[in-house]
């Protein structure tokens, strides 16, 4: 019996199949391509924000980057957000005793004083426009591109085997006058 | 309109009132993926570091049997007993007497026995490969129309199956997977045993351990799964190219699945399923079997449906020495069967499996 036969014979089970076509086909042109929503919900990126809250917890700024008591500590993403927003639930933690302000800058005219910078970039042309942009300033950057730290970056998120490694360019680091804690030297991977 | 007619319209309403049940209680019970994400950064932001290191980004537990990641293998062996007692027609059950006023020999029950060693390969994320080569040891009992009882055995390797999956939609909860199998005939197709009227007796249809014929299965499989919560459907095809160096070729086959699991805790994970198959009659035949001596050798008595209900247990060790090994038990039995018979009936399958990831 084929297929054909099968629905004519069982017209319930063809209307549960033009049923679940319908679910596929419906669900389908609007989702395939909304991968924002998709990253909003991932996990991989969640577990990543954590990191970035980490990251803030154990690096030592120089003081002129807090010039009172009441500077927050600035998390923010340059580029799509791949946090889809999410970053922004940080604000409600404080880090060393400071409340936490999240930015997003779309580009690199945007681009303010921050003390934590997430990098999405394109490619490393832009890539290495931002990191041309912060010389000098003692400002954390952090990014998954393939040769980020490679490039300059100080510290690169990677996925191995089902979990969020780290890789730290320590000299980049120093350079901008910031101070890593042992902990995240020791955890880093080389 | 008949009264079958009405029976079937009547259970396809029935059918239509559970699955819009089954759907809207789907929505209400399991939590949208999106109002958890931010309660679920904020928990992540709660672990201390040491924690968070070691923080899966897909969790693996007892639910997640399903996803294979970037690097990751999988070892399984799984094994597969099917009770098989008395004959059907239709929907209708046979008796022994019946099938032997048409023919010699009335097959009475059979085992079918499976042990299956399987490997997978995470490619990417999204990318599984696999290789599946089933063992098979068949055993079927007769009775001829002198009284005499016999039975009969075939064992040996089945066809060779190499599987790619690939996840074409991935929006947290939902997973939407195309696979792709070569089915490759290694199974022999000329079995043979003794029976009291011929020594060395090529086996019929069912005995056989392989279609002879390269198979192709596509398939559409759809996974859901939150924090305590799987479920899934799966549609299937076999399909045969050609025929057999034997000059038949087994029919096609199509499967569809529906399943809902319940994470108890990490490590045990109940789960309930069912399972509707139909399968084709043969086309083609092959000459060295007698149509008319055993319904087992007629071509055109191997079409069927059946709908299956599975009951199953998983225990999927966390931590420790035994870390990502998984044993699972699964138990089922037919609620509806309809059988170009006389064919024998399926009464319950048994399936328990150990599986490894690394």
């Amino acid at each position: 019996m084929n297929p054909v036969q099968v629905t004519r014979q069982y017209p319930a089970i063809k209307r549960l199949l033009s049923g679940i076509l319908f679910l596929v086909v419906s669900a389908l042109p609007g989702n395939v391509s909304d991968s924002s929503a998709e990253k909003l919900l991932s996990r991989e990126y969640r577990l990543k924000a954590a990191y970035l809250y980490n990251f803030a917890k154990f690096i030592e700024w120089p003081e002129e980057t807090f010039p009172n008591k009441d500077t927050p500590m600035t998390l923010a993403v340059l580029g799509a957000d791949p946090f889809g927003g999410h970053l922004s639930v940080i604000e409600s933690r404080t880090i060393k005793g400071r409340k936490v302000r999240v930015q997003y800058f779309k580009s690199l005219k945007e681009l303010e004083f921050c003390h934590l910078l997430f990098i999405n970039a394109p490619d490393s042309e832009h890539l290495a426009r931002a990191f041309n942009a912060l010389k000098g300033l003692s400002v954390l950057t952090v990014g998954e591109m393939r040769g980020f730290s490679e490039s300059g970056g100080m510290i690169q998120l990677l996925k191995r085997k089902n979990r969020i490694y780290f890789r730290i360019n320590r000299a980049a680091a120093e350079r901008s006058r910031l101070t890593i804690s042992p902990i995240l030297l020791k955890v880093a991977v080389q | 309109m008949s009264w079958q007619s009405r029976a079937h319209l009547v259970r396809g309403r029935t059918l239509n009132r559970w699955g819009i049940g089954i759907v809207l209680a789907m929505l209400l019970l399991f939590p949208h993926g999106e109002l958890r994400a931010d309660e679920t950064l904020r928990s992540l932001l709660d672990i201390n570091f040491e924690r968070l290191v070691n923080t899966e980004v897909m969790p693996i537990d007892v639910l997640g049997s399903h996803i294979h990641l970037k690097g990751e293998w999988m070892l399984g062996y799984r094994y597969r007993v099917m009770s098989m007692e008395g004959n059907r027609d239709g929907a209708r059950r046979q008796a022994d007497a019946e099938v032997l006023q048409s023919f010699t020999v009335a097959p009475t029950a059979m085992t079918k026995e499976m042990h299956l060693v399987e490997i997978m390969y995470g490619f990417t994320d999204d990318l599984t490969i696999m290789a599946l080569l089933p063992y098979k040891r068949l055993s079927m009992e007769h009775l001829t129309g002198t009284g005499v009882r016999f039975t009969t055995e075939s064992r040996g390797f089945g066809d060779l199956a190499l599987m790619a999956h690939y996840s074409i939609w991935r929006r947290p909860p939902h997973r939407l997977i195309i696979l792709g199998s070569v089915r490759l005939p290694t199974g022999s197709i000329t079995k043979r045993d003794d029976t009291p009227t011929a020594v060395n007796a090529k086996q019929p249809y069912p005995m056989q351990l392989g279609t002879g014929t390269m198979d192709l299965q596509p398939g559409l499989t759809y996974i859901g799964q939150t924090k305590d919560w799987a479920w899934g459907g799966h549609a299937m095809a076999t399909v045969g190219a050609g025929r057999n160096s034997e000059d038949y070729r087994v029919g096609n086959r199509y499967r569809m699945a529906a399943w809902g699991g319940y994470r108890i805790t990490d490590w045990i994970s109940p789960s309930l399923g069912a399972t509707m198959q139909f399968w084709e009659r043969y086309s083609g035949a092959d000459s060295e079997l007698n149509p008319a001596l055993v319904p087992t050798a007629d071509p055109s008595r191997r079409g069927g449906r059946r709908l299956d209900v599975k009951v199953g247990l998983n225990l999927f060790a966390t931590k420790g020495a035994m870390r990502g090994h998984r044993l699972s038990a699964e138990f089922g039995f037919p609620i509806y069967q309809h059988l170009s018979g006389p064919q024998l009936e399926t009464d319950w399958i048994l399936t328990a499996g150990w599986t490894w990831r690394f």
